[in-house]
């Protein structure tokens, strides 16, 4: 909300002139920021991704890394299936992702179970 | 509000573009040598009294370099697996050889960033924050420094341009606002924009980029 009433006055005066960027963002940055500053806003961080990755592909503009982070907020929430999934689009979308991908796709086979936010990262343990 | 960030940003590059005669270019040679195509984006050291400061860089950090054309981990799942790893803290990873950091995760290179100074004055019209950020971006391989750049600068939120009167009323309101709720999105992304665009220091481009530097 607070962002709102700004970006509404900003928006206002400068509207007609966006720059291109490469990727979409979205709401991306402000979510991540808004769920450090309150973890019960995490529904939002994650709406916020799965937001940025239809919007993105509609132009072949998926930012790297927003699979994945779309993957990771599966894995926290037990859906394993779909976390898998979706570090496998990470992976072959980006092939610097692969050694990373490679472990959590791992680390998420194994977890059958739900899996806690604590566990959820093993996958990177040398 | 992304607008208003970027033509900030580039209003701050125009500035430096006016005054750049006699800065010399960044020695880009290990960087260039390193060639890398993937960044680790790791936590951000806070040095200063802001506690918003750290995750208000991390948050914005992606987007300027995925831009620039790197490939870059995912912030937020990077930033949980490192806790679970036992790297939870800034301070500690800030410390640890980026060899080991990029290992983890199979990245090219690992930027540090370290937020060293923040000074905010509130005004009835306006809000004034300084800010001293410096980035460090190391190779994952030898754990050399390929680039870095230290960065400061002066925000101030502001709705300018269009009817004075509408602006004041506009530069007002945002004031007031910021008071309640700072926002400092805006301020980090000017800062990135300034470290990592900057013609003489700034980032040169990665694979993706379709930009010549």
């Amino acid at each position: 909300m607070k962002f709102s009433l700004f970006a509404f006055a900003a928006a206002g005066l400068l509207a007609g002139c966006q720059p291109q960027t490469k990727y979409e963002w979205g709401a991306y940055p402000n979510a991540m920021l808004a769920y450090y500053r309150a973890p019960e806003d995490r529904p939002a961080f994650d709406k916020a991704i799965d937001d940025v990755i239809a919007k993105g592909e509609e132009k072949h503009r998926v930012p790297p890394g927003l699979y994945a982070e779309a993957g990771y907020e599966a894995l926290s929430k037990g859906d394993n299936q779909r976390a898998i999934e979706l570090f496998n689009r990470e992976k072959a979308a980006w092939p610097e992702s692969v050694s990373f991908m490679d472990k959590a796709i791992a680390n998420a086979g194994k977890t059958n179970q739900k899996v806690s936010e604590n566990t959820a990262g093993k996958g990177v343990s040398p | 509000m992304k607008l208003l960030q970027l033509l900030m940003s580039f209003a701050t590059l125009g500035m430096l573009a006016g005054c750049a005669q006699n800065v010399t270019k960044y020695d880009y040679t290990a960087l260039r040598e390193a060639n890398p195509r993937s960044i680790l984006i790791v936590p951000v050291v806070n040095k200063t009294t802001q506690v918003e400061a750290a995750d208000t860089f991390l948050a914005t950090l992606a987007s300027p370099i995925a831009e620039k054309g790197y490939y870059v981990f995912p912030i937020n799942m990077v930033k949980h697996s490192m806790e679970d790893d036992g790297l939870g803290d800034a301070d500690m990873v800030a410390n640890a050889p980026a060899q080991r950091l990029a290992g983890l995760f199979g990245a090219d290179a690992v930027l540090y960033a370290e937020v060293n100074h923040w000074e905010a004055s509130y005004a009835l019209i306006s809000t004034t924050t300084t800010v001293s950020i410096r980035y460090v971006l190391k190779s994952g391989k030898s754990g050399a420094t390929l680039w870095d750049n230290n960065v400061t600068i002066t925000y101030s939120p502001q709705a300018s341009g269009g009817n004075p009167i509408a602006a004041l009323i506009a530069d007002a309101i945002i004031a007031a606002i910021e008071r309640a709720h700072p926002s400092y999105i805006p301020l980090a992304n000017q800062a990135n924009a300034v470290a990592f665009l900057d013609q003489n220091k700034g980032l040169l481009n990665g694979p993706y980029s379709t930009k010549e530097h």
